[in-house]
């Protein structure tokens, strides 16, 4: 059962880390590791060089995390579960924080921006019509948990009192409650919970929409925004499904194998992999989408303001002119918020409380659970 | 810059961040040219304050103040319901005496500025024959390419 550990652990550490070492390609070339260029000068042998840096960084956090994962997983399985992946995120994003640098002491001391004229655009008229939510998606996901409901009311007379509410890492049942409609249809409850957080996400795309460019041209821009936003608010509904099904998996192997075992383990391994195709698909028409304007020749556009100093650490957003709660990642995909903005601060605060319990849980749950 | 995409469904708008002409003015600029050429018509909607002020990234103050100039000079109407609308064209009635007293104060400063920088008189009079005579044209486009679309607002 450790061996799953083992297995479980390195496939999201290669997840986690393929995502990163390919995310160059899929930001704009004007931003290349979040530092803010001139179109000018986005060939420039310090921006590669950077980026090979940055790739480094990744590679050897993988490494790094694959090693320790091998080490620990025969005495400390749960550590081994999540430790690497913490650490090796935690390396990939100081080779990011560190590489960047190469790039943004390159812009100052050759004055890349000097001479260069800047420009803000917005449409001015609203027309363009925002993504729609990936309502069939949802709609779907919510029909997989309704079917596990289903299933559930089926065979609510053969689960035992009191039953199983949580499995350690090998399959076995480690905490108890006694039996009723909430321990037993809690996990759906949570599934449907998790679905509708993922539904109210993608209504992100309207609220903050992708910002056009200068250095776009104006049906360019209006199309990549509409192409992008499509793109993350389909990637949403898939993401639900596939967790709608993970949790319908694991709540129906629950009711049925009492006792636990490798139906509960290898549970994830299917949902890993679809996860998988549904973050490549994503990847390959993003990229797709992100190339075709990339290359485009067009006549001379001014360039779009250099606004580093909003971005603490090239992550971190911060000002307090901006009234958007949400904007779009600077190195990444999806939306970030906005620290200068009090809405922007009380939702990340609500995330990291989210983040942070998720973590807190899933190491000390198996020893702590309730056993009645 | 006023950058109007084929067909004049989506109209953006450009502002220098680094100029020197405040950022309100330079919208309010913008917007005024973008209804001399026909981009913006009577009845079009614009982007409510707060979204143009997400979109570009600046303060929601500053967008207000811009739309709060067009407001005044009678170009924009501001309803608390149905947000800003374009109120009015080159072709909806003529200019008001007391708007045209006060631009010709404007247009003399604009002048001087050019006479003194030594711009020959005849040059400057071509210039701004050039420039109506371009608003003029881009408004018989525009309006037309719109009304052939069969606009149905």
């Amino acid at each position: 059962m450790r061996l799953f550990v083992l297995f479980f652990s390195v496939s999201v550490i290669t997840l986690v880390m393929t995502l990163m070492f390919v995310m160059p390609v899929l930001v704009r070339a004007e931003l290349p590791l979040g530092v803010s260029v001139p179109q000018g000068r986005v060939g420039e042998p310090v921006v590669h060089a950077s980026i090979r840096r940055y790739r480094m960084g990744v590679v050897s956090g993988w490494v790094l995390g694959v090693v320790l994962t091998v080490v620990l997983f025969a005495s400390f399985p749960v550590a081994a579960s999540i430790v690497p992946v913490l650490i090796a995120i935690a390396l990939g994003m100081s080779g990011y924080v560190l590489s960047r640098r190469m790039i943004i002491r390159a812009k100052q001391n050759g004055r890349w921006y000097e001479n260069v004229s800047v420009r803000l655009r917005a449409e001015i008229t609203a027309e363009s019509a925002p993504a729609r939510p990936p309502l069939g998606w949802i709609m779907g996901a919510v029909l997989v948990l309704l079917v596990v409901v289903a299933l559930g009311v089926a065979v609510y007379p053969n689960i035992p009192d009191p039953t199983p509410i949580h499995w350690d890492v090998a399959g076995q049942p480690d905490s108890y409650a006694a039996k009723s409609v909430w321990s037993v249809f809690g996990p759906v409850l949570i599934g449907f919970g998790v679905v509708a957080l993922l539904f109210a996400t993608s209504f992100l795309a309207r609220v903050s929409p992708l910002r056009a460019v200068a250095s776009d041209s104006p049906a360019e821009s209006a199309r990549r925004s509409a192409l992008q936003s499509r793109l993350m608010t389909s990637l949403l509904g898939q993401v639900a499904v596939v967790l709608a099904v993970q949790i319908g998996w694991l709540t129906v192997a629950g009711w049925v194998l009492h006792g636990g075992g490798w139906g509960i383990t290898t549970s994830a391994l299917p949902i890993l992999a679809l996860l998988v195709i549904v973050l490549v698909v994503f990847v390959v028409r993003y990229r797709k989408a992100v190339a075709a304007w990339s290359t485009t020749p067009s006549d001379v556009r001014p360039d779009a303001p250099d606004d580093d100093r909003y971005w603490r650490a090239g992550f971190v957003y911060l000002n307090r002119n901006d009234p958007s709660i949400f904007v779009p990642k600077r190195f990444g995909v999806g939306w970030t918020v906005n620290l200068g903005s009090i809405g922007g601060v009380v939702v990340g605060i609500i995330l990291l409380a989210i983040i942070a319990g998720a973590v807190v849980m899933a190491i000390i749950a198996p020893g702590a659970g309730h056993r009645s | 810059m006023v950058v109007g995409s084929k067909g004049g469904r989506a109209m953006q708008i450009e502002i220098d961040p680094l100029s020197e002409v405040p950022l309100y003015q330079q919208l309010r600029d913008r917007i005024v040219e973008a209804i001399a050429e026909g981009l913006l018509l009577p009845g079009d909607q614009l982007t409510s304050v707060r979204q143009l002020a997400v979109a570009f990234g600046i303060n929601v103050a500053t967008v207000s103040k811009g739309y709060e100039l067009l407001r005044r000079e009678g170009l924009i109407r501001i309803n608390q319901k149905s947000g800003s609308v374009v109120a009015r064209s080159p072709e909806s009635s003529p200019a008001s005496a007391e708007f045209v007293a006060d631009w010709v104060v404007r247009l003399r400063t604009l002048l001087a500025e050019a006479y003194a920088q030594g711009v020959p008189s005849d040059q400057l009079v071509q210039l701004a024959q050039q420039g109506v005579e371009g608003f003029a044209a881009a408004f018989e486009a525009n309006s037309s390419a719109r009304e052939s679309e069969g606009d149905i607002r």
